[in-house]
């Protein structure tokens, strides 16, 4: 019960964090994840769940308020549960995974609530205003993120109960090898699907050649990935220097005198 | 960009009211801190950030306004619809409205939250998330399956120390700045950084993909060979020989696929997610696929 209400707690202060002070970007699966390991003592697991779903959810946010899978409350999930089954760092990882990216995928329904919900909040936000009365909006303001938190601590509260039943273990005796074994290699492959996305956004087409040095540095010159990084930002900031500055940029000013 | 609209009654309109109040810099931390800690809390759909904004400007518009109707009147004002990046865009777009709230200028104050919200938005989105955090969260993710505590807390603190200081570092200015704010951005300083930013981005994504991205087949045949005269059956992995053609092919092959999808078909991501399932699962189910080579035997 006590693990059951730490994970709550958990999973309110990281969609507490990002739409806040934004101070480690808990909803990230990695580090939800991760605090989730810690919570029911098994860091290994929730890093390696956290650090597998990550990887499926890259360039995925809520941009303009979109909604996305629930990755956060899907690792705290995921890491959970797994953590009560059997076996190695694996196939509890692979068990994480068959229930966090399902959990992750059917709790975006769940959102929506929490995104419409704060419209009441604001219509009694414009009556304070209107009185000019700063306690009512402070109030307002605040107390709209209770439907943000209630959508995310009911289900990570609701699954986290079954904690301390044999259910897991019931459940987990039922999934063949085979399937933890297929789990192991989707989780391998998944990022695949990030990295897609990334580039669904990205002009590839313009700039497809870029990828080319990262792949030849990593493939053949087995450089680390941060190695890679600050020899991308090396060549971002010469391909900017060097390229002929733009006619249009300084125009404005340049006219005012004519 | 260049669209632009100047505000009516812009920056030389004569101020409503004689000398306002000037603002003390505690009264724009005090600002700052409100944005800070809770700016998004209330979102929704209707107005999205409006009364997170109107929030953090409230202690300013307080001093600004003694007299209650006006004070009534800035607070509604900065209560309509609202949205751009959080963390790009929004402290920076504070801090100047600060500036001409201050100047006597509140139609400037709403014509640079209109005119500045959507490219905020668009290049602090893509630079933010879909690079910044792409490349951090991809390496400490990395680590993370290494079993290394320090691959969290490598992305824990490139948020924690940076996204702090980009916001300070962004309102402060953005209010120094005041009414030149608008033109300084409008000399394609921003298309640059967006620029310079995809270019990182898909160097490290090129060498993401083979890093991350596991997949082998264990697939094998046999070949009959005739060796100096006598026939010999040996077993030829299939993966090897791929190695030798390109290293990481299948990884490049799967990641080209789901773009392709994506890309072309315009496919929902939960479905590329649902496939790579469908078919991850059956094939490691068999056997035929898996993450990487089983040690030698």
């Amino acid at each position: 019960m006590l693990t059951a209400i730490l994970l709550t707690i958990w999973g309110i202060l990281c969609i507490f964090d990002v739409l806040g002070p934004t101070l480690i970007y808990a909803t990230r699966p990695l580090i939800a994840g991760t605090g989730a390991g810690i919570i029911v003592g098994d860091l290994q697991l929730g890093m390696a769940v956290g650090a597998t779903l990550e990887l499926t959810a890259l360039g995925v946010y809520t941009y303009g308020g979109a909604t996305i899978p629930d990755y956060q409350t899907g690792a705290i999930i995921g890491t959970a549960l797994a953590a009560a089954g059997a076996g190695d760092l694996a196939t509890k990882t692979a068990v994480g995974l068959t229930i966090g990216l399902p959990a992750a995928v059917l709790l975006a329904s769940l959102d929506p609530i929490g995104r419409f919900l704060p419209t009441f909040w604001i219509h009694r936000a414009d009556r304070y205003a209107e009185e000019g009365n700063s306690s009512g909006l402070t109030w307002m303001h605040w107390t709209a993120f209770i439907p943000w938190g209630l959508v995310r601590a009911i289900p990570t509260f609701m699954a986290a109960l079954a904690l301390n039943t044999d259910t897991v273990r019931q459940v987990q005796a039922a999934i063949p090898q085979g399937f933890i074994d297929g789990m192991t290699l989707v989780g391998a492959v998944l990022p695949a699907v990030g990295f897609a996305m990334l580039l669904k956004i990205m002009p590839v087409s313009k700039y497809w050649y870029m990828l080319l040095v990262g792949f030849v540095l990593y493939a053949y010159l087995k450089v680390p990935l941060l190695g890679i990084a600050l020899f991308g930002l090396a060549i971002a900031f010469m391909f900017e220097t060097l390229k002929p500055q733009a006619a249009a940029g300084r125009g404005g000013e340049v006219s005012i005198n004519g | 960009m260049a669209s632009t609209p100047v505000p009516a009654g812009g920056p030389t309109a004569p101020p409503a009211a004689p000398a306002l109040p000037k603002l003390e810099r505690s009264d724009l931390r005090a600002a700052f801190w409100r944005y800070f800690w809770t700016f998004q809390i209330s979102w929704n759909y209707e107005r999205m950030q409006a009364l997170g904004f109107a929030y953090a400007m409230e202690p300013v518009l307080r001093k600004l306004f003694p007299n209650k109707e006006d004070y009534a009147a800035a607070l509604q004002r900065h209560l309509v619809f609202f949205n751009t990046d959080p963390v790009i865009g929004a402290p920076l777009i504070i801090g100047s409205a600060i500036a001409m709230e201050e100047a006597g200028a509140p139609a400037s104050a709403e014509g640079v939250k209109v005119a500045l919200m959507g490219p905020l938005a668009g290049v602090g989105d893509t630079i933010l998330y879909a690079i910044y955090n792409s490349i951090i969260f991809t390496i400490g993710a990395s680590y993370a399956l290494q079993g290394n505590l320090l691959g969290p807390l490598f992305a824990a603190v490139m948020v924690l120390v940076p996204y702090f200081l980009v916001r300070w570092w962004q309102f402060f200015w953005a209010y120094d700045q005041g009414k030149a704010l608008a033109t300084s951005l409008a000399t394609g300083a921003l298309e640059r950084v967006t620029e310079g930013a995809t270019i990182l981005g898909l160097i490290v994504i090129g060498g993401f993909i083979p890093s991350i991205v596991h997949l082998v087949t264990l697939a094998d045949y046999k070949q009959t060979l005739t060796v100096a005269g006598k026939s010999v059956t040996q077993t030829v992995a299939v993966q090897a020989q791929l190695d030798t053609i390109l290293p990481f092919m299948l990884p490049i092959i799967v990641t080209g696929f789901v773009y392709w999808l994506l890309k072309r078909y315009n496919l929902n991501p939960l479905w590329a997610i649902a496939i790579v399932f469908v078919i991850g699962v059956g094939v490691g189910w068999l056997g035929w696929f898996a993450p990487a080579l089983p040690a030698a035997k």
